[in-house]
């Protein structure tokens, strides 16, 4: 069983370490890539522009979608990920500060498999970060096997 | 005229009765002198019968002439007969008579004369003869006596008839003259009452025309007192043809010119240029004569040129035949009334363009707090996210690092970020209630509030709380916001019984005043000062001890909008010490 890397879609330095920090204790055999904005989180998984030549190896296991993102939004990465036939059974968390009930609607509707809120408190933070890595890269059986 | 003409009949019926019985009377008294005048008949013929008997037992008899005389006596005797037919007693004694003139007559007749001699001469006296000429003389007395006898029968008779005839003639004369009166006097007695009664009619009917006639005059100075004293009006009486003929005080006021030198001028002069080139006028005009009345407005000219908004009618008076033969055009000076519609107009148009204008800022406004709660709740939590997570990491890793106050230090700037995130939190949650859609659905708030209070009670199972409400209490409303409402009461009154071995937490309903319900949340802790009961619905009032009573002071300020967005007010009571309650109304969404 091949693992796919743990992609992080997150603008924010500090946020990327304290996921990175969360998820450490799990020691993941899964490699990390973080890319900073909508528009290059597209590309990689629908594999166009720099990332046309993608390997299967390099398709995320896991994707951790930041919502407030610079370029195209958390919202639109989904919604085009979601309506592409082959990058659809990637499973992509949404991990984010906002609790607004418009932003969970609009990503459920959009195709995410889950939506995560980040809490303020570290110790909460860590938990929950931890949680979801490991639910979504040990527990979750993957549809249709690496893609 | 029934009662003379009935007079009058009777009158004539009593005269012609009365006239018929004179008549008659007058006809009995004929009757009786015909009976006289033919018994005296008989009497004459009888005795000249027996004269020539006598005579002709001398000289000889002629068979001829006695037969005519006897002819004549018997004619005369059955007209007697007849004549007396009616009176009985008279009869018999006619009956007898003539049977004694025709015993009479048998002697006289020349066969019952005895025979004498051919040569008879008076010496040569016949025995038989002397003694048939003396009986016959005889008889003829006796038979004269007789007829005497019923004609002074008949005699007293007339007598009798013509007194009674002459009572009734005087009778009948009276009584004409008497009923004439009588009628006479009736017919001037009618007439009179007639007449009294013609004349009080007439009087009546004289003083009726006199008074209608005054009341007229009263009515017609009435109409011009109050025509010429309108002076809010114009009042303009005009020809068929709008030639002005009558003008009041009000017309002069309002238009400018004096009665003298507008009268006998076209009503056309009131219009503008505009109105005349266009037959403003004459429609007006036609429009009267046709329909009987025109309602017109719109700016008219004064004498010295300037304008006025005139708002009135034109209505047509008509004579008998239905033509009309005068106009009446009553204006009123709607220039200020105009003037004022426009200004309302124009502030009207002013205000909705403002309240489009503030709708629009509103709108603007909306989105900006909603760009702005978005960005609260993305990007302010961020960094509080990194100062509690590093701080966390400092702590963790590398707390040999820090003495006993740099972990204190530490721990107070997690604690102050984890402050501010609850902070965020609450405030975020009063936007969303205030920009919330409302829904309108049946909500029971009794239900609600005892699954707070189970919640409540799981979170903090050592607390003795009892909790009463009614079983239901349903009304329309948003469910969502009612829940946050009923959390934020519920679990204040949860929170500031917190030093009691027993709370006790209400909810109920009163009535109101205004008949609306009022619904209240009642606890018995530590209450509060009503001093500062204003500022208890202000976001970030608190009138407690954060550390005794933690909170962010914005649960209350999340219920007033609440309450607010339902219509509703809500209101507190409270003392120290003694509880506090909370009221609120739900009115119309």
């Amino acid at each position: 069983m091949t693992h796919g890397p743990v992609l992080i879609v997150e603008d924010s330095a500090d946020d990327y370490e304290l996921i990175v920090l969360a998820l450490e204790p799990l020691r993941l055999p899964n490699a990390l890539v973080r890319l900073k904005n909508g528009a290059d989180a597209v590309d990689y998984l629908l594999r166009k522009g720099p990332w046309a030549h993608r390997s299967d190896e390099e398709t995320p296991a896991l994707v951790l979608l930041d919502l407030m993102l610079p370029k195209l939004s958390g919202i639109e990465v989904l919604e085009r990920v979601k309506a592409d036939p082959v990058a659809r059974p990637i499973p992509i968390v949404v991990l984010t500060s906002s609790d607004e009930r418009t932003d969970l609607v609009r990503c459920y509707r959009a195709g995410a498999n889950s939506y995560v809120r980040k809490p303020v408190e570290a110790g909460e933070f860590q938990r929950v970060a931890s949680q979801v890595g490991l639910y979504w890269t040990r527990v979750n059986e993957r549809a249709g096997g690496p893609v | 005229m029934v009662v003379p003409l009935l007079v009058t009949v009777a009158v004539g019926v009593t005269f012609v009765w009365q006239v018929e019985r004179l008549l008659d009377l007058m006809r009995w008294v004929e009757h009786t002198d015909q009976v006289i005048e033919v018994t005296r008949r008989i009497e004459t013929r009888m005795s000249r019968i027996v004269r020539e008997a006598r005579e002709s037992l001398i000289e000889g008899s002629s068979q001829e002439e006695f037969t005519v005389r006897r002819e004549e006596v018997l004619d005369a005797s059955q007209v007697l007969m007849r004549l007396v037919a009616d009176n009985p007693a008279q009869r018999d004694r006619a009956s007898t008579l003539i049977s004694d003139v025709q015993a009479l007559l048998q002697m006289a007749s020349p066969e019952a004369a005895p025979r004498r001699g051919a040569q008879p001469s008076p010496e040569e006296e016949n025995p038989s003869v002397r003694g048939h000429h003396h009986r016959l003389g005889e008889k003829m007395d006796a038979l004269a006596a007789q007829f005497d006898a019923f004609v002074n029968v008949e005699e007293r008779l007339r007598l009798e008839r013509s007194a009674r005839a002459a009572n009734a003639a005087r009778f009948t004369t009276w009584s004409a003259l008497a009923l004439a009166l009588l009628l006479g006097g009736a017919l001037a007695l009618q007439g009179n009452r007639a007449l009294t009664v013609v004349s009080r009619r007439y009087e009546r009917a004289n003083a009726a025309i006199v008074a209608h006639a005054e009341a007229q005059r009263q009515r017609d100075e009435e109409s011009r007192s109050i025509v010429e004293g309108v002076m809010g009006h114009a009042i303009v009486l005009l020809s068929p043809d709008g030639e002005i003929r009558k003008w009041n005080a009000g017309a002069e006021r309002l238009k400018g010119y004096r009665a003298e030198e507008i009268i006998g001028k076209p009503f056309s002069l009131f219009f503008t240029p505009e109105d005349q080139r266009a037959g403003v006028p004459e429609r007006i005009l036609s429009a009267a004569r046709e329909h009987g009345i025109t309602a017109s407005e719109g700016w008219r000219v004064r004498k010295d040129g300037t304008r006025f908004y005139g708002q009135g009618t034109v209505s047509a008076l008509r004579d008998r035949t239905g033509r009309a033969y005068a106009l009446v055009k009553i204006t009123r000076d709607m220039t200020e009334h105009r003037q004022t519609e426009e200004k309302i107009l124009q502030l009207n148009q002013t205000l909705e363009r403002r309240v489009e204008d503030r709708t629009a800022e509103l709108a603007a406004v909306n989105r900006e707090l909603e760009a702005f709660s978005y960005s609260v709740s993305h990007d302010l939590r961020a960094p509080l996210r990194s100062v509690d997570g590093f701080g966390r990491l400092l702590q963790e890793r590398y707390a040999d690092q820090f003495d006993a106050q740099g972990q204190h230090y530490l721990s107070r700037i997690r604690a102050a970020a984890q402050r501010m995130a609850t902070l965020i939190e609450d405030l975020l949650r009063l936007s969303r209630v205030t920009r919330a859609e409302m829904k309108d659905e049946d909500v029971d708030l009794a239900t609600i509030a005892r699954r707070v209070v189970e919640d409540l009670h799981r979170n903090d199972p050592a607390r003795d709380v009892v909790f009463e409400a009614p079983s239901s209490l349903p009304i329309r409303g948003d469910r969502r916001l009612l829940e946050i409402a009923l959390e934020n009461l519920l679990s204040n009154a949860w929170k500031f019984t917190g030093r009691l071995a027993r709370a006790h937490l209400e909810l109920g309903t009163i009535g109101h005043a205004d008949g609306k319900t009022e619904y209240f949340v009642r606890d018995d802790g530590v209450g509060f000062d009503m001093a500062f009961a204003s500022r208890l619905f202000s976001p970030f009032q608190r009138l407690h001890d954060a550390e005794d009573f933690p909170g962010t002071g914005i649960g209350l300020a999340t219920v007033q909008r609440v309450v607010s967005r339902h219509g509703g007010e809500i209101r507190a009571e409270a003392a120290p010490g003694k509880g506090a309650t909370f009221y609120f109304t739900l009115g119309e969404m």
